[in-house]
Parts: structure tokens; C-alpha cells; sequence
């Protein structure tokens, strides 16, 4: 009776998943490509320019909420020391081209794809500084809402921040304790991050960049 | 060489030959000149360009000023088809050395993203060949007869009689350009958020009232191109098919 159930319960959960689903994801990859996302974050979401963030396989809601806030704006970051610009202020440009409808198929789109594998480190970490980070990456606490490794998150609205680039989380992570970065639920892991020094910050990013979530 | 493109474009794509709309924090500071030259500029101006790697470097432009070289006719990326190749030059060289700012399209326009001098003087020459979308983006044309004195009386002298700019004195070609895009360049300029800009254009237009503003570039984005440099309607830039 149990396994009776289950069945039904798949055969449910294939159907509902199906073709509306399916549709969603089609368009949000055709707004990926036509409203210039791509250029920044890179084919299928995992090859970003620079130190942008990979986008593939994250968080449908974080996406979602983090393409809000930079669009209105609540949501900034540091300056490019290169353009005197927060690194926000290029996509904020473009951003008034995607009604919310239209975020929410580019977050459904996004969170579909495979991840990004990690981006090589060069010179190349050690094993004692990737144990360094993930040492600190657990005494400071970040285990608590980004999971072990930083694959998976206790709740929908916070980042995997695994695989990320090394650039970014650090950029991140300091936003962050700096006061910078505000939004969402950033104010949450101010009491955390405020505990980092630069040097402890760039540890957890190496770690954190190296993980592998690409694998299955 | 399909692969090939939808690869390229796929993993860098974008690039704003001018200014998407962005905040408004107030440059630091402004060039001396307009047009000091020097650096890359010059470097460029004084090579020959090469086509086919002008349509290579292209592929990172596509992804904002789209294959046809078009932009947006919301204005958002300005078209680019048929600009003159000095123009292009002066304005990516000038975006690289940080003399006018576009932080959406700094990063794609470093060298590490499109090339040296040789590609800028590649894809200006590239980008100067397209053919013009003969459907830009205008204005909401109430007032164009008071748009065409006004255009006459200060703006013929360098854009020219139909706009079409002078290449050997880098004034660009702004017949056929989006409304929307004529419009935040123009008040960038006046206000000097644009710090590239010709001093002299400051001055001519210091005095023009809002309504004079929108009557000129409305007017300007009517202007037409010469027959030979537009495309037909729904043409479609083969080079990346």
C-alpha cells in the first residue's frame, strides 16, 4: 500500500514537474542569452568574466531576490578600484530590460543547470591552507546556514556559496562585514562575519572556492 | 566555425560601444581636452585593420549591441552600425583609459577580453561597415519643426546637415540613433557626467530648455541615413548565422 502510494506520488511529481516547468526553463534560458546575463556570467550560467559570480544551480529564491535588489538598487557592493564604480552598477544598468516575471524564469532557468566546476587557483593552494579554511569555515560558524562544504543551505533564501570564484566570496564576505553589502539577509551573518579578519576571510574563499559541486 | 562562434559568443559576449544608463555618481575628474590622443587611440588610428578578426572581436560586442549592430531601439545600447571608424576608436580607447565611464561595458572592453590597439582599429572598422537599422528608436515627434531650427541654428556645424557626423574630426554619426540614447548622452554632456565630451557642444547647448531638448533629438533621431548604409527591414547580419 506504502509503495502504491510512492508510485502515485512519482507519477505525481513527474507530471507536475513536466511541460509547464519545462517552458519556464526554456524561456528563462532564452532571456539569459537575449538580455545580455550571459555576456557577464558566461555560457549556461558557469563561465563568468572576471570576478563575477557563477550563477548555475543556485538558489531559485536567493537568485531571484538578489536580482531584485540590485535592480532597485538595495543590493551594492564595493567600488572597482580599476573604475571607481560599486561592482553592482553594470548589471544595475541593464536590469530595467526584466519585468518580475521575467526574473522569476531566469531564476527557475539558473537553478536547473549543472554548477560550475571550480576555477584553478594560481599558484595553486595547499592541502594545509584548503584544511586551514575549511577549519575556520567551521569554527566561525558559516556551517550553520550554508552547510557542510557550502553545498547546500538550511533554507532557500541563503547562496551556495561552494565552487564559487575566490575573488567573489572574498569581495562578499568583506561587503558584508564592512556594512557594504545590506540587503536580504545579509544583516543575519553580520554578527558572524564581523568575527573575520581579512587573512581568515581569504582562507574560508580558498577553501570554498575549491569545492567541487560539479561532481555528482 | 559555427561551433566555434556560438562558443565564443557564448563565453564572453557583450560590450557597450557607448554608455548604458547607469547611477549617478559624478565623475572625478575631466580630461583636459576632449580629444587629447595619445595611447591607444593613436596607436590604433594608425594601423590597418584587419576585417575578419574586426568580426571575431565583434562576437564580445554582439551580446548588447546585438549581431546587426543595432543596440536596442529602448535606447539602452546605442546603435553602433555605420559609425565612423575614428569615432569607435576615440570612444573604446576612451572607455578603456577610464576618460569616459561605462562600467557595464569596461570589463569587455579590456584588453584581456577583445585584444590590443590592432583590435580596436579592427572591430571600429568592422562595426563601421554593418549596415543601419532603418527603424530606430524616435522620439514622440510634437514638436519637430521647432527641432529642426533648433538643429540647424547648433548643431549642423559639426553633426552636419542630415547628422552624419565627420569622421576626421571624430564627431560622430548620429543620424538613425535611438531616441532614448541621443537623450542620456545629451544630458550627460551638459551635465559633464559624459567627460569626454566636446567642451564646445557644452557650451552650444547650455541654454536649451527641456522642451528644446527633447524638439532637437527628436528631430535628430528622424534624421536618415544615406540609402547605401541602411539594411533592409528584418535584415539579419549573416556574419553571425
Amino acid at each position: 500500500m506504502r509503495n502504491l502510494f510512492k508510485i502515485a506520488f512519482a507519477g505525481f511529481a513527474i507530471l507536475a514537474f513536466s511541460p509547464a516547468l519545462a517552458d519556464d526553463i526554456a524561456d528563462g534560458e532564452k532571456l539569459y542569452k537575449t538580455k545580455t546575463c550571459m555576456a557577464c556570467h558566461g555560457l549556461k550560467g558557469a563561465r563568468p568574466i572576471q570576478t563575477y559570480p557563477a550563477l548555475a544551480g543556485q538558489n531559485e529564491k536567493y537568485l531571484l531576490t538578489q536580482m531584485q535588489d540590485i535592480k532597485t538598487g538595495k543590493r551594492i557592493a564595493s567600488k572597482d578600484p580599476a573604475t571607481g564604480h560599486p561592482y553592482t552598477e553594470g548589471m544595475q544598468a541593464v536590469m530595467h530590460l526584466l519585468n518580475d516575471d521575467e526574473l522569476k524564469l531566469l531564476a527557475k532557468y539558473l537553478m536547473s543547470l549543472e554548477p560550475a566546476k571550480p576555477k584553478p587557483l594560481d599558484p595553486a593552494p595547499t592541502q594545509e591552507e584548503l584544511d586551514a579554511g575549511k577549519a575556520k569555515y567551521k569554527t566561525l560558524g558559516c556551517v550553520a546556514c550554508h552547510g557542510v562544504d557550502g553545498k547546500k543551505t538550511n533554507v532557500a533564501s541563503y547562496p551556495i556559496i561552494a565552487g564559487m570564484k575566490r575573488d567573489y566570496l572574498v569581495r562578499q564576505m568583506t561587503d558584508m562585514r564592512d556594512g557594504v553589502r545590506v540587503n536580504g539577509q545579509s544583516k543575519l551573518m553580520l554578527g558572524i562575519i564581523k568575527k573575520a579578519d581579512d587573512a581568515a576571510i581569504m582562507a574560508i574563499a580558498t577553501y570554498l572556492s575549491q569545492i567541487d559541486r560539479s561532481a555528482k | 566555425m559555427l561551433k566555434k562562434l556560438t562558443l565564443a559568443l557564448a563565453v564572453t559576449a557583450a560590450a557597450a560601444l557607448v554608455a548604458p544608463a547607469f547611477a549617478e555618481d559624478a565623475p572625478a575628474e575631466t580630461p583636459k581636452t576632449w580629444n587629447e590622443g595619445g595611447g591607444e587611440q593613436d596607436e590604433a588610428l594608425n594601423l590597418t585593420p584587419n576585417l575578419e578578426n574586426g568580426r571575431d572581436v565583434y562576437e564580445v560586442c554582439s551580446a548588447c549591441h546585438q549581431i546587426n549592430g543595432w543596440g536596442l531601439t529602448d535606447g539602452t545600447f546605442p546603435q553602433i552600425a555605420g559609425q565612423h571608424p575614428k569615432v569607435a576608436i576615440k570612444q573604446l580607447a576612451d572607455i578603456r583609459a577610464l576618460n569616459r565611464d561605462n562600467p557595464t561595458m569596461y570589463p569587455f572592453a579590456l584588453p584581456q577580453e577583445i585584444g590590443g590597439a590592432q583590435s580596436i582599429a579592427d572591430v571600429a572598422a568592422y562595426i563601421a561597415q554593418l549596415p543601419m537599422n532603418p527603424e530606430n528608436g524616435v522620439g514622440p515627434g510634437t514638436d519637430l519643426e521647432h527641432g529642426a531650427q533648433l538643429y540647424k541654428d547648433n548643431c549642423v556645424r559639426c553633426h552636419g546637415e542630415t547628422g552624419e557626423g565627420n569622421d576626421e574630426k571624430f564627431y560622430p554619426r548620429i543620424q538613425g540613433q535611438h531616441y532614448t540614447y541621443l537623450k542620456r548622452q545629451y544630458e550627460w554632456i551638459r551635465a559633464g557626467k559624459r567627460r569626454n565630451a566636446n567642451p564646445d557642444m557644452v557650451k552650444q547647448i547650455e541654454n536649451f530648455t527641456d522642451a528644446d531638448e527633447i524638439a532637437v533629438l527628436d528631430y535628430v533621431s528622424r534624421l536618415k541615413p544615406p540609402k547605401e548604409m541602411l539594411a533592409e527591414p528584418g535584415w539579419q547580419n549573416p556574419d553571425f548565422q
